[in-house]
């Protein structure tokens, strides 16, 4: 083929391709259009047109502003029927607005001709027929013509009486100036409830993003990798801690009830705590360390840290009762600012709710790092034999620790019957095969080396079905076991089958392992965080606030409490992306001094950060507005319940105020985030 | 060079300095040992939106009281080191400036000045001139010079050019591919052992 034939058939090809493409271009838009139901006959509707001009006309006229109006009644004495002798009303002053009837007097039910004069070219007003009890029935719409008259011919009501009736004509004038509409009254309270809104959430959000997003942040936590033994310590020890902090954040509610209404008391419990705490700290942990402590000093300091720990957290928890009475009472003198010793108030009450929580979580936290510490020094100093068994014990421990929180959680949420944790532990032992799998694959390549071709392969395929097996044939026996179990221990033989499925496997999990394997938990924090930040994003927050309304009611809080989810998993993601591309180098050069992760992280990490997190926070504010206009929709509070209702009410002109106050808000918000970011950026 | 205190983990081999095993040590005497040995590398590495100040207290972070140091908080005596450092490389009055607001120069004189807040032993110098003009390098080479004969530090250079190696080193260890080819003093480099380290074909610079 020469040159220019192997052009051409290029040439052909490309054609033929572009043909195909083009092809499958139109046949996917057909499809788009047959399932979005695009017509143009529901477009040329008469009617649908009709309704889409009253809508627009009513969101072309925002209800924000109105005039006081004052009716002037325009009457005319009428009989019905007509009295013998017939009827003659006063002749009229026709030097101003008067009506006049034809015939004069009739009988109920015919028609009369009821015309004005003299009236304001355009007046116009509703024309009643009122009877001696004085309730006005409505006959008719009038407008005056250009010269100020009118003619309408209406239908007597059925009322015969012998006394004087009236027809009136009631025309209303503007008086007074302008002022705003209820509406407007309405849609401003409501718009401040939802730019609030977004900014609890905003800051809910960030602050717990921050910390998160440094667990997502791969550059930091791929180097880190812990030996297996402390991982297992570090797993043993949270809920150990878990439960001591328990004691402990009960222990100080109970002291903080005792005392809660006397200020004085609390108050002075709070500075001397933190007077006694500052200065014990100051006197053993010292600011400058040329030589490592001795034993005895860091068991000192340790002592000293924890009691201070503890001193803490009562000091939390009496200024949280503190806080609450200081912001009762305040709310009392305050008067119209009341709400500010009201946030007092929810602050205190906020710290004292959850002190019991936060001791908890702070002594699990706590308790773990130490039970890593200890493995890691195991690790790194423990002859052979004694790390060899801490591992056995500690990873079987954590392994059963594992599995009976697992366990725990299923038998919780979904309320199984004892049978079906035969069901439940079988399952966990497919799992155990699973594991097996993943364990053959990994090491059958050592089994089975690779220059057996595809016997390998087979040789591999069958251990891995092999282990599967192992695994259900495991997780059945367990089964089997826990029925058993429950029989013989009742209610708590639940948990027996995953403590013993968790402790085999973890068993199964040192052996095959070595004994220098380092885990890389840094990474599967990593994973971990990440899945859960992408799984609670996909969430819409109208969806979260679904939930969030079931849970605390309808109102602003459930949406600020939705939005602020979303946020910090939003958040912590974009501020992730952002500690991944600082650069290095000062991570590297502030480590060589010496220095701590933590203190690397404030000092080489957080600088760089700065601009972008504050840039990220101001963007999500103004995301979190928009989102807050709709999350009325759902229940969740802010300005959007309001727009739904009226739009649904069909009163488009109270929705359009609505929702020219949110056109006003976003955009004034998006100007003052642009400049702040100009500003800080 | 990073080996040496273990900013990249070696896969072979040990580093044994000052009696102890470098290679082996866990965190808490990594630390320790990393704190008396300064460092000092080819991108100055400073964080840039910190003051200058700040980045060279960053050199006493092996030695604060961690709690303390998280609040931006050093001891009163440690601020006056810095003070002092940074007038010895001739930036006092830039102590409160921005770091990217520095010149390169500049910016390795500070690079310098965190090293000496370690009160180091020893000084890894990382290329430090290599993103520095001939005139600029030869100021940094001084300073690192003079750190080693009047304080006693031992300063361990990497370099690429020979002409600096003839004017600051007292000792060169030549490595190629990892392997150690040449080890003795500047003075025996000359044309034909510069052919034996660089290969045949190259040609000398400087």
């Amino acid at each position: 083929m020469t040159g220019a034939e192997k052009h051409r058939t290029k040439g052909l090809v490309r054609f033929f391709v572009m043909l195909v493409s083009i092809v499958a271009l139109l046949v996917t838009y057909a499809f788009a259009f047959q399932r979005t139901d695009v017509s143009l006959d529901e477009v040329k509707d008469p009617g649908r047109r009709a309704s889409l001009v009253r809508i627009v006309r009513g969101l072309a006229r925002p209800n924000i502003i109105e005039y006081d109006e004052e009716p002037t009644f325009h009457l005319l004495d009428y009989v019905t029927p007509c009295p013998q002798g017939g009827f003659a009303p006063e002749s009229p002053d026709t030097s101003g607005p008067f009506l006049e009837a034809i015939p004069q007097c009739a009988s109920p039910g015919s028609d009369v001709r009821v015309q004005g004069h003299n009236f304001d070219p355009g007046a116009d007003g509703p024309l009643s027929f009122i009877p001696p009890s004085g309730v006005a029935l409505r006959l008719a719409s009038v407008t005056a013509d250009q010269e100020g008259n009118f003619d309408v011919v209406v239908k007597l009501p059925d009322r015969p009486d012998t006394a004087v009736q009236h027809f009136r004509f009631t025309t209303v004038q503007r008086s007074g100036v302008w002022h705003l509409t209820d509406t407007a009254h309405e849609t401003w309270a409501k718009i401040v409830e939802t730019v609030m809104l977004a900014l609890v959430a905003t800051t809910l959000g960030t602050a717990m993003a921050v910390p998160l997003s440094f667990l997502s942040a791969r550059n930091l936590m791929r180097s880190i990798r812990t030996p297996f033994a402390s991982v297992a310590l570090f797993i043993v020890g949270l809920p150990i801690g878990i439960f001591g902090g328990l004691q402990i954040g009960r222990w100080i509610t109970s002291v903080a009830s005792h005392m809660s209404d006397n200020i004085a008391a609390l108050a002075g419990a709070v500075v001397a705590l933190v007077v006694i705490g500052l200065w014990a700290l100051r006197a053993t942990v010292p600011e400058v360390e040329e030589e490592p402590p001795t034993t005895s000093e860091k068991t000192l300091r340790r002592l000293v840290v924890a009691a201070v720990a503890v001193g803490g957290f009562f000091a939390i928890g009496f200024t949280g009762n503190l806080l609450r009475e200081v912001g009762t009472n305040l709310n009392d003198w305050l008067g119209p600012l009341g709400f500010i010793g009201n946030f007092i108030r929810i602050i205190g009450d906020v710290f004292a709710t959850f002190i019991t929580a936060l001791t908890a979580i702070v002594a699990g936290v706590v308790v773990a790092a130490i039970g890593s510490r200890m493995g890691h020094i195991i690790a790194d100093r423990a002859s052979r034999p004694v790390l060899m068994a801490v591992r056995y014990i500690a990873v079987a421990a954590a392994a059963a620790t594992v599995a009976v929180a697992i366990g725990g959680a299923v038998h919780w949420l979904y309320e199984l019957n004892p049978s079906s944790n035969a069901m439940a532990t079988s399952a966990g032992g497919g799992i155990l095969g699973l594991a097996g799998v993943v364990l053959s694959s990994r090491f059958g390549r050592r089994w089975f080396p690779d220059r057996l071709g595809l016997l390998a392969t087979f040789l591999r395929l069958i251990t891995s079905f092999l282990w599967i097996g192992v695994g259900i044939a495991i997780g059945i026996a367990l089964g089997v076991g826990a029925d058993a179990a429950v029989g013989v221990f009742g209610a708590s033989g639940t948990l027996l089958a995953p403590a013993v499925l968790g402790a085999v496997l973890g068993i199964v999990g040192v052996s095959v392992s070595r004994s220098q394997m380092a885990l890389p938990s840094g990474l599967s924090a990593y994973y971990l965080s990440r899945t859960i930040f992408n799984v609670i994003r996909s969430m819409e927050p109208l969806v979260m606030a679904i939930v969030f309304v079931v849970w605390v009611g309808v109102g602003p809080f459930a949406g600020a409490l939705a939005l602020s989810l979303h946020t910090t998993a939003a958040l912590a993601k974009l501020y992730s992306e952002q500690v991944e591309s600082i650069s290095q180098g000062p991570i590297e050069a502030v480590t060589a001094t010496g220095a701590t992760r933590l203190q690397n992280i404030i000092y080489a990490v957080v600088p760089q950060i700065v601009p972008p997190y504050i840039a990220f926070t101001l963007y999500r504010w103004d995301i979190n507005v928009r989102m807050s206009t709709i999350i009325g929709f759902a229940g969740g509070g802010g300005i959007g319940f309001l727009l739904q209702q009226n739009i649904n009410l069909l009163h488009y002109r109270d929705a359009a105020a609505q929702m020219l106050a949110i056109a006003i808000v976003v955009s004034a918000l998006d100007f003052l985030s642009a400049r702040i970011r100009e500003r800080i950026v | 060079m990073r080996c040496i205190n273990r900013l990249i983990e070696p896969t072979a081999g040990t580093i044994t300095w000052d009696g102890l095993d470098v290679t082996t040590a866990p965190q808490e005497e990594l630390r320790r040992i990393r704190r008396r040995i300064g460092m000092v590398f080819q991108h100055f590495n400073l964080v840039h939106r910190s003051k200058v100040i700040t980045n060279v207290l960053a050199g006493r972070l092996g030695y604060v009281n961690p709690a303390l140091s998280l609040l931006n908080k050093f001891p009163q005596a440690d601020v006056q080191k810095a003070l002092d450092r940074l007038d010895r490389v001739g930036l006092a009055p830039k102590a409160y400036a921005r770091a990217d607001e520095l010149s390169g120069g500049q910016q390795q004189r500070v690079g310098i000045a965190r090293a000496l807040m370690q009160d180091p032993q020893m000084i890894l110098a990382d290329e430090p001139v290599a993103s520095l003009d001939p005139v600029l390098a030869h100021g940094i080479m001084q300073y690192l010079e003079d750190i080693n004969k009047n304080d006693g530090v031992m300063v361990i250079c990497s370099l690429h050019f020979l002409d600096l190696v003839h004017r600051y080193a007292d000792r060169v260890i030549a490595l190629n591919e990892g392997r150690v080819v040449f080890e003795g003093t500047p003075a025996q480099i000359d044309d034909a052992m510069f052919k034996e380290i660089y290969g045949q074909d190259a040609e000398r610079v400087g």
